[in-house]
């Protein structure tokens, strides 16, 4: 039996069994029929000759394979193909140094030999006889160092991929003579600006420079993100446009967008991974021509958050992975929505949802069944398992201009969550809710104010007074945040919680500083009351101040309290033998013990406390300080045109080093050059005042 | 006889294990207790070489990627600057590879005096100033210098050109001196192994731990990561215990079972082991571009299956017949060279790859189709991954039933066939219904399930092929030549070079580049998928004309075997007869 079972397994494993019969003579030459014979240890016949024949081919081989590697990595700079009208730009490879550059002829790029210096030892050469008609499709894919574009004036052709993934591309600038073409403040559009071509991927770098901002602010630093967003991540399309073209947006870091109702299509992956586009807005109409930046915001007319009433194809991936919107809403003249249309825009931050958490539909359920749609076009979310589709929620209407948003509280009282000041309002009350009906403001008795949330304003540069109501009974200092026009807030004189002095905000015990306003008229001088010991959260951002004098009994200095107050040179601090109310130059003369340094008493300054505060050039740390947080002082410091060190160059301290060591520190607390050898200001132990 | 057969069968099968635990059956050469031990070594040894995969000197190195942040370029750039001197060292590592380390005294004596002074020579280069160099107006020194914008200038080339010519004489002399010292007691696939497992485990650990990608100045940080990596890549530690099992027995039908079963089971290992570190990656902070993945992560996933390794190399052996090393065949440089372009299979096996480099340059239609047409993700993802993978499994534990069945030419056939005829569906699902993507993505899927069903007997098919090759050559030139069969890659290189440009080419066209998220534009994706797969179809059709040349079958190679197990016997005979001694010789 047990034989039986070997040879059934074995069966399947049984090799080949031949015999050959070699003698040991021949072990070395014995040939396997079909096979060749053995060659070893034995001279080869023409050896001479196949060695040489050997040697020239492999030669040959190795010298085409060095080429081909070579090649591989080694292109044009400038690749041109003549076409019937004149040349196609067909593809550029920058050698990393260009940084700007012209498409108008056929250009070569010529190395000049005698220069060292990788930056300037080239010059590009062009030839005027072969002019530059048209741009292919992804030239200029992938380039990570191009800058500026310059368009020349024949050209007649230029695909939206033209200039995808250029991530450094900052402008795209056409020649005014182009009949094609042309640009508003770097962005490309056809010449009649019914399209938008190409939204450069690293414009918000050029809107940064202009508005003056050195670095990115990222949505978390949600007091400078109001204003940063505003200006710099803000894009307003003209009321000409009716078509946003292929990867126009796409990969861009903008924020909000502004969309007139003449819009017919959204191309494909136009908005495609923009993270943090937040804000969809459409209008009805504009009187803002080209002006496309957030000042155009105050000259629309009509603003709703919707993709636009007239809108009809919105190509695939349109706006995938947009994932920081939270409110789409879909128009009922659409008629077309691609495969993966809105695909990722929704995802679970543990239990919760983020991004759009339903797509609200204008049209009916009904109505809605004659779009034709493509695959996936419904962004779905991890549920279990699976993903599930996002809820669609039909028949819903555009939403009427809104001047203000308010959320009931639990006490039947609003509060003020959001205001856009479509009306170019230079006096607020807060106060009623207000509402504008037929282009008129009201105030709605029904719905009674009683807070405002976090940054309502957002960005405005038109109020200038805030009346504050009786009956508001919360608020902080951010509420009034980046309010640059704001010359005074004014208080009921019946309200419990809070009051002014002379337009600045304070809490009713005069212990809190709330908010100087930004454009205060009077802002050469001015005295902290001597109740006051603590200056509230950005009190005094983005202020005019030039000099300041606090009370001994301050301690606290919150965070961003003086952020951005660049005219800030003099801090003096008193100590008052009586109360001290009066706030202007006036009050200087009645104060004693006057003295230049942070006051005695003071124990606290917040993150960004004086930060960016650059005319300071003296600073005097008392012994009493106790926290000195992050970046407090850091971009005090700078090197002046001339290469000098200047504003806070030094840090003096009451303290002995041992005595400092106590004290806590947040990174980057000290002022930083920001030069090559990353230096800092110097510190004094034990200094005098 | 339906119902009794498989009874039957299983306990006769455990009859032989039980009867062969130790001893293997008449005409067999592997005990089954060493099949077990086979399964644990390879299974720690290609886990730990799987391991090794992901610590490398190339751009899609996590390590390079978020801690170095070198760019692609940098790669081509060096090794375009390491190429010339290559080729030199290639054909100097062949005669000592080939002959196993055992050279004449007089060719050894001068190989070492050229190794020691390309030590010496690239310590020069490497610490020697040249910033000098920043300032010439010299056209090739600009040249390099106007590379800086990717971590490299004339200077620094100097020191990377060195890094590799110390590399080739450090190598070269550990070559010389572990393969003498180490082949007669290990054998030619083991031996490297016992030599480099320490230094290895110690360079894995510096190349976390070592914060050279903290230096600020790219240039400088370029040259040193390089000359850290060249230091890595001194110690192997290859999948050498498979290489070893492929010639585990002169008998050929059971080389065949022990790579199917404990081979190909032991890669289980390496997927367990892939699964907790993705595991424990999910948990770091930042996932693949956490330090700590370098720090921890990678040399415990890599120590503990290579101290597994050396536990079990020495259980198993390779089984090559062949005479003792003493009277081993000596391999002079022309002899290595004609003596492989005699071997016919190698010139056939050499046009198919030729032909199959018609697909070089082409992206993974898989991860397109997963990530770019479908947006799989989770789940769904895992299931569909898993299902096409595991299509192959059933096929390749059967490998051994139809390998017995079908010659080796009609599987190579039938698979460049299956591979046309898949791709050309699939390019044929994304032209005519590409806008439905559910259709079209179901047909690809299908098609792919099949394709990996049909792939994993050819592939196993292709091993043995390769296998028999480096008998037959054995029987050909005395030696098995593995090291200058790479002349084959010489002549190839420039067409296999310039065909490999061609899809490139299309794709940069297409407008793929660094950025991937092209392929979620339509247009571009099915270019992108649909262009390459043509090319690749004709490609799979003209590789079936050269295998039809292929006439080695299981009597020649059963010829060839006895041939080579005659020549050990009778070389083992003389030396004894001259009282030489014997070591590293198989003449059962």
């Amino acid at each position: 039996m047990k034989n039986k079972e070997e040879k059934q397994f074995k069966g399947m494993t049984a090799p080949v069994e031949v015999s050959l019969d070699i003698p040991e003579n021949e072990i070395w030459t014995y040939q396997i029929e079909g096979l060749a014979a053995p060659h070893i240890n034995k001279p080869f016949t023409n050896f001479k000759i196949k060695k040489i024949v050997f040697t020239v081919l492999i030669l040959i081989a190795v010298l085409l394979s060095m080429y081909f590697s070579v090649r591989v990595v080694s292109r044009e700079p400038f690749e041109f193909t003549a076409s019937e009208n004149g040349y196609e730009f067909t593809k550029f490879n920058n050698t990393g140094y260009i940084y700007e550059l012209t498409v108008d002829y056929a250009t070569e790029l010529v190395t000049k030999t005698d220069v060292a210096d990788p930056e300037k030892n080239f010059e590009l050469v062009k030839d005027e006889t072969k002019p530059v008609t048209s741009i292919a499709k992804f030239c200029f894919n992938c380039d990570e160092v191009v800058e500026v574009i310059r368009i020349g004036k024949d050209v007649k052709e230029i695909d939206g991929t033209s200039f995808y993934t250029c991530r450094a591309l900052k402008q795209i600038i056409v020649d005014e003579e182009n009949e094609y073409f042309c640009d508003i403040d770097g962005v490309l559009y056809n010449k009649d600006k019914t399209e938008i071509i190409c939204y450069p991927m690293n414009h918000p770098a050029y809107l940064r420079e202009k508005y003056g901002y050195n670095d990115t602010i990222w949505p978390d630093n949600s007091e400078f993100y109001a204003s940063y967003k505003a200006q710099v991540l803000t894009y307003v399309l003209p009321e000409t446009v009716e078509k946003i073209g292929k990867l126009c947006f796409a990969d861009t870091a903008i924020a909000a967008i502004y969309m007139p109702e003449g819009l017919k299509t959204i191309e494909t992956m136009a908005m495609f991974k923009c993270w943090y586009l937040s804000d969809i807005y459409s209008y009805e109409s504009s009187t803002a021509g080209d002006i496309t930046d957030y000042s155009a915001i105050r000259m629309l007319s009509g603003v709703y958050r919707s993709l636009p009433d007239g809108l009809e194809y919105i190509g695939s991936d349109a706006m995938s992975y947009d994932r920081s919107s939270d409110f789409l809403r879909i128009p009922a003249t659409v008629t077309y929505i691609g495969h993966h249309a809105f695909w990722d825009t929704v995802y679970k931050d543990g239990d919760k949802f983020e991004g759009n958490e339903k797509i609200y539909i204008a049209a009916s359920e009904e109505e809605f069944k004659s779009v034709e749609t493509g695959d996936q076009w419904i962004p779905t979310y991890d549920s279990g398992l699976f993903n599930k589709k996002v809820e669609l929620v039909y028949n819903t209407p555009k939403r009427a201009d809104e001047l203000a948003q308010y959320t009931q509280k639990e006490d039947g009282t609003y509060e003020l969550t959001s205001f856009i000041n479509t009306e170019l309002l230079t006096e607020v009350t807060i106060d009623n809710a207000l509402t504008v009906e037929n282009g008129e403001v009201k105030e709605d008795t029904s719905k009674k104010v009683t807070s405002l949330g976090a940054y309502p304003f957002k960005w405005d540069n038109y109020i200038e007074t805030v009346y504050i109501g009786k009956d508001v009974e919360q608020l902080d200092g951010n509420a009034f945040f980046n309010l640059r026009a704001l010359k005074k807030i004014i208080v009921d004189k019946d309200n419990e919680n809070y009051c002014d002095i002379d337009g600045v905000l304070y809490t009713k015990d005069m212990t809190v500083l709330l908010h100087f306003p930004a454009a205060y008229e009077k802002c050469d001088t001015y005295v902290v009351p001597s109740t006051v010991t603590k200056i509230a959260r950005a009190a005094f951002c983005y202020s005019d101040i030039k000099t300041i004098y606090f009370p001994e009994g301050l301690k606290e200095i919150d965070n961003l309290a003086f952020l951005k107050a660049e005219k800030l040179e003099k801090i003096y601090s008193y100590k008052a033998d009586k109360e001290v109310l009066v706030t202007d130059e006036s009050a200087v003369a009645q104060l004693s013990k006057v003295y230049e340094s942070l006051p005695e008493g003071i124990e606290r300054i917040g993150l960004d406390g004086f930060n960016y505060a650059s005319s300071l050039t003296y600073l005097y740390i008392p012994s009493s300080i106790k926290n000195l947080d992050g970046y407090c002082f850091c971009y005090n410091a700078y090197v002046d045109a001339n290469g000098n060190k200047a504003g806070i160059t030094e840090v003096n301290v009451a303290l002995s080093e041992t005595e400092f060591k106590s004290v806590t520190k947040g990174d980057h607390w000290l002022p930083e050059f920001r030069n090559e050898s990353n230096d800092t200001a110097t510190i004094n132990f034990d200094a005098k005042r | 006889m339906g119902k009794g057969l498989p009874k039957e069968k299983i306990g006769a099968f455990f009859s032989e294990v039980k009867t062969h635990w130790k001893t293997p059956a008449e005409g067999k050469y592997v005990s089954y207790k060493e099949y077990l031990y086979i399964f644990l070594g390879i299974g720690s040894n290609y886990t730990g070489s799987k391991i090794l995969e992901n610590i490398g000197f190339w751009a899609s190195c996590y390590l390079f990627m978020h801690h170095y942040k070198l760019p692609y370029l940098t790669f081509s750039i060096i090794g375009i600057i390491n190429m010339p001197l290559n080729y030199i060292w290639t054909l100097i590592g062949w005669v000592i590879n080939d002959n196993l380390g055992f050279l004449s005294k007089k060719t050894e004596r001068k190989l070492y005096a050229l190794y020691t002074s390309l030590i010496v020579i690239g310590l020069v280069m490497i610490f020697g100033k040249f910033d000098f160099l920043s300032n010439s107006t010299n056209a090739f020194i600009v040249y390099l210098n106007n590379m800086e914008s990717i971590g490299i200038n004339a200077a620094s080339a100097l020191k990377i050109l060195g890094t590799h010519i110390l590399w080739n004489g450090w190598a070269g002399a550990r070559n010389i001196f572990y393969r003498k010292k180490l082949v007669p007691k290990y054998g030619r696939y083991k031996y490297s192994l016992y030599c480099d497992v320490i230094p290895k485990c110690i360079m894995v650990i510096l190349v976390g731990w070592l914060p050279l990608y903290e230096i600020p100045d790219m240039v400088t940080r370029v040259w040193a990561a390089n000359l850290l990596f060249a230091c890595f890549n001194i110690f192997g530690f290859g999948n050498n215990l498979e290489t070893c099992s492929k010639s585990i027995s002169p008998n050929m039908q059971e080389r065949l079972l022990v790579r199917t079963y404990p081979v190909k089971l032991s890669h289980f290992v390496h997927t367990i082991v892939s699964i907790l570190i993705l595991v424990v990656v999910d948990s770091l902070e930042y996932e693949w571009a956490d330090i700590n993945l370098y720090r921890w992560v990678y040399p415990l996933a890599f120590i503990i299956p290579a101290a597994l390794t050396m536990v079990f190399a020495g259980k198993f052996q390779e089984r090559i017949p062949q005479p003792p090393l003493e009277k081993k065949v000596q391999i002079k440089f022309w002899d290595g060279i004609f003596g492989v372009l005699r071997n016919k299979y190698l010139r056939i096996n050499t046009i198919v790859g030729l032909i199959d480099a018609l697909g070089n340059g082409m992206l993974a239609i898989t991860t397109i189709l997963y990530l770019y047409t479908f947006r799989l993700a989770g789940l769904p993802y895992a299931i569909i991954i898993n299902l096409i993978s595991f299509a192959g499994t059933p096929p390749d534990l059967c490998a051994p039933f139809f390998l017995k069945r079908f010659d080796y030419k009609q599987i190579m056939i039938f698979y460049q066939l299956t591979r046309a005829l898949g791709n050309a569906l699939i390019v044929l699902a994304f032209m005519f219904c590409g806008d439905n993507l559910m259709l079209c993505g179901t047909i690809s899927i299908i098609v792919m399930f099949f394709m990996e069903m049909t792939k994993t007997i050819p592939t196993t098919a292709g091993h043995e092929m390769g296998t028999r090759m480096g008998d037959y050559q054995m029987y050909l030139s005395g030696e098995r030549l593995e090291s200058f069969s790479g002349i084959f890659g010489w002549f190839t290189g420039p067409v296999t070079s310039f065909v490999g440009l061609i899809i490139p080419i299309f794709l940069l066209k297409f407008g793929f580049n660094s950025n991937w998220d092209v392929l979620y534009l339509d247009e571009a994706r099915v270019k992108i998928i649909a262009v390459p797969l043509i090319i690749d179809i004709v490609g799979y059709l003209l590789m079936t004309i050269p295998y039809i040349f292929w006439d080695y079958d299981n009597v020649k190679q059963a010829k060839v075997m006895k041939v080579l197990q005659r020549r050990a016997e009778v070389t083992a005979k003389q030396a004894q007869e001259q009282g030489e001694k014997i070591s590293g010789g198989f003449t059962k």
